[in-house]
């Protein structure tokens, strides 16, 4: 066997083995830790029940698509460091029909100038005033009934 | 101004409770002895009227919404244990099936509301009459709205010592009467004033067409 063709190969191999640990580094996570206030909401129903793991988008100002999505924490928390002033805005719904879109006014130095919360629910909250006139009325209703049918009972 | 469900402790509202149920069944024996076949439609209709004036939300500056009682309005026209008792049902209704209020809180809130609500109606509509009807009505609305709202911002303003953590920390409603008294009867200044302005103009209209059940 010439020596040449033996002597490109072995090179060929050390050269590989030089290039794999590069390769191994493309595939990994690598962290660093970010100084900076984040801003923490905890969510709740009303009364106790808190909305755990359900899923939350937030909009950075004036843009459509989510600067950040996940779902709320163990403790019906969620957290996130907004990188501009403006109008954000969290939109957090339960697969139940709650939720709410939040929006806060961040200023300049990053922490919450105002902030305002719409409720959500499956039936709007018109269609539910309108369900409980109904309910309403038609208890007086069957109250009519009722003495009609205790009068015609009793003629006496 | 209703107090939804998990503000209030139930050292507040089991003592409500008790208070309460005595004071329904009696107005539910009032409104039995009294129901007749033409006052029944006309409790229904009234009833609907304070039903939409307690669940119409109008925004308020800070992010909070308000709305009017309406129970002066069944005070007047039915007595103050009938409209006690037709409010209740508006409270229920608002906590079942509209979301607004609660039915642990129903007690405090029907108390507040529905029966001081309606005896200051009455009482301050009696003791004024000599001024005027149009004086009578607007004062005796005005105040009982804000009564039911000093009642209640009370009730939300001693939760911290009421039910507090071994550290201090408030378990239910966290802010002090300092906080809760302007916050609630200040815009229930503006609103009051607006109920008693609408309160007079059905009640003439109820008068002038003889619906008027309560005697006085």
């Amino acid at each position: 066997m010439p020596a040449g063709p033996v002597f490109s190969r072995c090179v060929l191999v050390v050269l590989c083995m030089l290039w794999l640990p590069a390769a191994a580094e493309a595939h990994a996570l690598l962290h660093e830790r970010v100084d900076g206030d984040a801003l923490t909401l905890r969510l709740s129903f009303p009364g106790s029940d808190q909305p755990l793991f359900e899923p939350y988008e937030i909009f950075a100002p004036g843009v459509e698509t989510p600067f950040q999505s996940g779902r709320v924490n163990a403790l019906g928390e969620l957290s996130f460091r907004p990188d501009r002033p403006g109008a954000w805005r969290i939109r957090v719904f339960t697969e139940d029909g709650h939720g709410a879109v939040i929006a806060l006014d961040i200023d300049d130095a990053g922490t919450v100038a105002a902030a305002h919360a719409d409720h959500h629910h499956a039936g709007s909250y018109g269609l539910r005033v309108l369900a409980a006139l109904g309910y309403l009325l038609g208890l007086f209703g069957l109250a009519v009934l009722w003495r009609q049918r205790r009068d015609r009972a009793s003629p006496g | 101004m209703h107090i939804p469900d998990g503000l209030i402790s139930p050292q507040t509202y089991l003592p409500a409770l008790a208070l309460a149920v005595p004071l329904w069944v009696i107005a539910g024996r009032r409104l039995h002895a009294s129901l007749g076949d033409a006052m029944l439609p006309r409790l229904a209709v009234f009833t609907a009227l304070a039903f939409l004036l307690s669940t119409l939300m109008l925004p308020l500056p800070g992010g909070t919404s308000g709305h009017a009682v309406g129970v002066g309005l069944l005070a007047l026209v039915f007595g103050p244990w009938i409209a006690f008792m037709a409010y209740t049902l508006v409270l229920l209704l608002q906590a079942v099936v509209v979301g607004a209020g609660g039915i642990t809180a129903l007690p405090v809130n029907a108390l507040a509301m529905g029966f001081v609500g309606a005896w200051v109606t009455v009482g301050l509509y009696r003791s004024l009459r000599g001024l005027g009807d149009a004086v009578a009505v607007t004062i005796a609305v005005w105040l009982a709205v804000m009564v039911s709202a000093l009642l209640l911002a009370l009730v939300l303003g001693l939760q911290p010592w009421v039910a507090a953590a071994p550290d201090g920390t408030p378990r239910f409603f966290p802010f002090g009467p300092r906080i809760t008294i302007p916050a609630l009867l200040i815009p229930h200044a503006f609103i009051g004033a607006g109920e008693a302005a609408l309160t007079l103009l059905v009640f003439r209209h109820a008068r002038k067409r003889r619906w008027l059940e309560a005697p006085g």
